[in-house]
């Protein structure tokens, strides 16, 4: 089964490389990598790691369902406000 | 590095990392073999080579052997056939670690940023020497720590190659059972029945030995916890 995540936005929008993140959660940068692109599912401690590292909750950062857009769901809240 | 004679401009280079005397090209002939290593057309590109060898390297003692049986050299043939064999099961056992190594190692300019957080071509000689020396020592002295999903490529690569090969000895053997069955009915045809028994068992203890594995690892089941009437959470 293939588990969704938001490394490449969340690593965008806090200029990390992949190495820095990769350093950061214990593993080989191609591993960082690799799971970008969806070829490969982390073990539950390197999923808890990464969304230690962002500080988010799991379901902010991996999903089994594909994500929405950040932009769609941030500008989704006033809308649904208004 | 233009006064550098041909032989080091190709290959010699290679000899003379650890000197310190290496420029920019030679550096960057470097970093593109190990990038283009890593690449998956190269590695499934270098695998008919590596099985070609399993092939030509019985050979080279076989037919050795018997060129030197041919003339007689009968203690020459045993050296021969020892000697070789010894050289090249060896030589097979390292190339096949260093390609694990190479495998499981990140690449120099990945290296470069995660030790010393600038790119490669930032680095001094000094550094670059360092670490080329230590990604060297790491490929044949597989000191390398895998991270997990290099831990579940090799064991999916065990299981796969399990896969093949259960079925392969099986085949194998049963070839073998049948030249046995068809050879003249002589003395030779029970020592060569003998061999086969032996064979026979040695492939279904290969076979037998992942559920034996399992077997001796498998925890017991813990069940379901049973609620006592009167305890506490204490």
């Amino acid at each position: 089964m293939l588990i969704h995540n938001r490394i490449p936005v969340l690593r965008a929008e806090r200029k990390l490389s992949r190495v820095q993140l990769a350093s950061a959660v214990g593993v080989n940068p191609q591993t960082i990598g690799f799971l970008e692109r969806g070829n490969y599912t982390p073990s539950l401690e390197l999923a808890f790691k990464i969304c230690r590292f962002f500080n988010l909750p799991m379901e902010a950062v991996f999903s089994p369902d594909p994500f929405r857009p950040l932009s769609d769901q941030l500008y989704e809240l006033p809308r649904k406000e208004a | 590095m233009s006064q550098q004679s041909w032989f080091f401009r190709k290959i010699g280079y290679l000899f003379a990392v650890t000197s310190g005397k290496l420029g920019p090209s030679e550096w960057a002939k470097i970093l593109h073999a190990q990038r283009a290593v890593k690449t998956h057309r190269v590695r499934r590109r270098s695998l008919p080579l590596i099985i070609a060898s399993f092939v030509a390297y019985p050979c080279v003692s076989i037919f050795g052997a018997w060129a030197l049986l041919a003339h007689s050299h009968i203690r020459a043939a045993i050296v021969w056939i020892l000697g070789s064999n010894l050289y090249l099961v060896f030589m097979v056992w390292m190339g096949l670690r260093v390609m694990r190594g190479e495998l499981d190692q990140t690449t120099l300019e990945d290296r470069a940023l995660m030790e010393y957080g600038t790119p490669f071509a930032a680095l001094e000689e000094q550094q670059r020497v360092d670490l080329y020396r230590r990604q060297t020592r790491g490929d044949f002295r597989h000191d390398i720590s895998s991270d997990e999903r290099e831990t579940r490529l090799r064991l999916y690569s065990t299981d796969a190659a399990y896969r093949i090969l259960s079925p392969s000895i099986a085949a194998l053997i049963a070839a073998y059972w049948a030249f046995c069955l068809l050879a003249p009915f002589t003395k030779q045809r029970i020592t060569l029945l003998l061999t086969a028994v032996v064979f026979t068992w040695i492939a279904v203890a290969i076979i037998a030995l992942p559920t034996l594995i399992r077997s001796w690892t498998e925890p017991d089941d813990p069940g379901e916890p049973k609620l006592v009437p009167g305890a506490t959470h204490n």
